[in-house]
């Protein structure tokens, strides 16, 4: 889920019905700021806030994954932080390749490794450009992957494409105007992508770019999807008896401690 | 012709279809199939539905999206979608129940 904090009208309560329906990546804030903390479009990142800090607190409880794809790096460094679990950055590349407010800064991705987490490299054009404008190629989010590797280690590198097919020409173009800084001159969906990974049926020709640069076949494993399942085990646990959420020791019906104490000051 | 190139073009790529056929494929951040207000799914291409193509292109799994407050979709009413859920209303839903818990 996209923007967490305008979904659930900041009440932190409907995350445990979420989590029964089946809710398990939950990403704090789209590209504004929110309840809970600050977007990547927003200056200054004023980090997470009261409640976003109880709000992670109650997302590792029930095992829900803290996703920090948009949202600023003060932010996303602080919720690394406050998390009890790996995060993920689900859709994002490197800032250090690509100077894009959407792309994660250096000190960022150490903070996301240092925890176990993993970055999803994405195929969005605006975020591989090396030469602003023009659209790049597969090779172009290779480096990418080999850049995260090589800044924090392959072991938290996956893959989060954002092919995003159900993107009508209309919405795209409403999308594009909200924001351009992060989304460049692209008009179309369809060019959108990297060239050579653009749509889902493009996934086997990213395997053969990663061999041909010359990433081990462990390696190539992890980044397909072996990394994310490593952080999905250690995010989501052992699923409680009857598949619902765990049970919380105090009688707080779900709402975080943190919260119940900041209502009585 | 340099045949020792070509063999190991070849090489690699019999090394990265192998790869790709025994991994396990995740995307990170799928697209939103079920957005709360418009439920579009993405549009079948070349006769094959988006879910088709991902199977066929090796994907095992894939974190879909619920949707994009505001910016795409008008505000969304999560709230009455999850009543509507938990009461089996929604067309979306039927056949969806509860599972027992501990709580």
């Amino acid at each position: 889920m996209q923007g967490l904090a305008s979904k659930i009208d900041d009440d932190l309560t409907l995350l445990r019905i979420l989590h029964r329906l089946g809710l398990r990546v939950a990403q704090l804030t789209h590209n504004e700021r929110n309840a809970f903390g600050c977007g990547c479009l927003e200056t200054p990142d004023a980090g997470l806030t009261q409640l976003g800090r109880a709000c992670v607190a109650e997302l590792c409880h029930l095992g829900i994954l803290v996703d920090l794809a948009h949202a600023g790096p003060r932010t996303a460094r602080e919720a690394i932080e406050q998390s009890t679990r790996p995060c993920i950055i689900s859709h994002a590349n490197a800032r250090a390749l690509r100077d894009n407010p959407r792309n994660v800064p250096d000190e960022v991705l150490r903070a996301l490794g240092a925890r176990g987490g993993v970055l999803g490299v994405t195929a969005y054009a605006p975020f591989c450009e090396t030469t602003p404008g023009v659209r790049p190629t597969l090779d172009d989010l290779v480096d990418h992957i080999e850049h995260v590797g090589q800044t924090i280690g392959i072991d938290h590198v996956g893959l989060g494409s954002d092919f995003f097919e159900s993107e009508s020409e209309i919405r795209f173009a409403r999308f594009t105007r909200s924001y351009r800084a992060a989304t460049g001159v692209y008009t179309s969906p369809a060019t959108v992508y990297v060239e050579g990974f653009e749509r889902i049926d493009r996934f086997p020709r990213l395997t053969e770019a990663l061999v041909r640069r010359g990433f081990s076949d462990p390696d190539v494993v992890k980044v397909l999807g072996g990394n994310f399942l490593r952080v999905f085990r250690e995010a989501w646990g052992e699923p409680a008896a009857g598949g619902g959420a765990p049970p919380r020791a105090d009688d707080s019906g779900g709402r975080p401690a943190v919260v119940r104490d900041t209502q009585v000051c | 012709m340099d045949t020792r190139h070509e063999d190991g073009e070849s090489a690699a790529s019999a090394r990265a279809q192998a790869l790709h056929r025994e991994a396990i494929v995740i995307d990170g951040q799928g697209v939103a199939l079920l957005l709360p207000v418009v439920l579009i799914p993405p549009a079948p291409l070349d006769g094959k539905t988006f879910l088709e193509r991902a199977a066929a292109s090796g994907v095992t799994a894939m974190n879909t999206t619920l949707g994009l407050g505001g910016i795409a979709t008008g505000p969304d009413d999560l709230r009455g979608a999850s009543g509507k859920a938990s009461s089996g209303s929604s067309s979306e839903c039927k056949g969806w129940r509860p599972r027992s818990t501990t709580t």
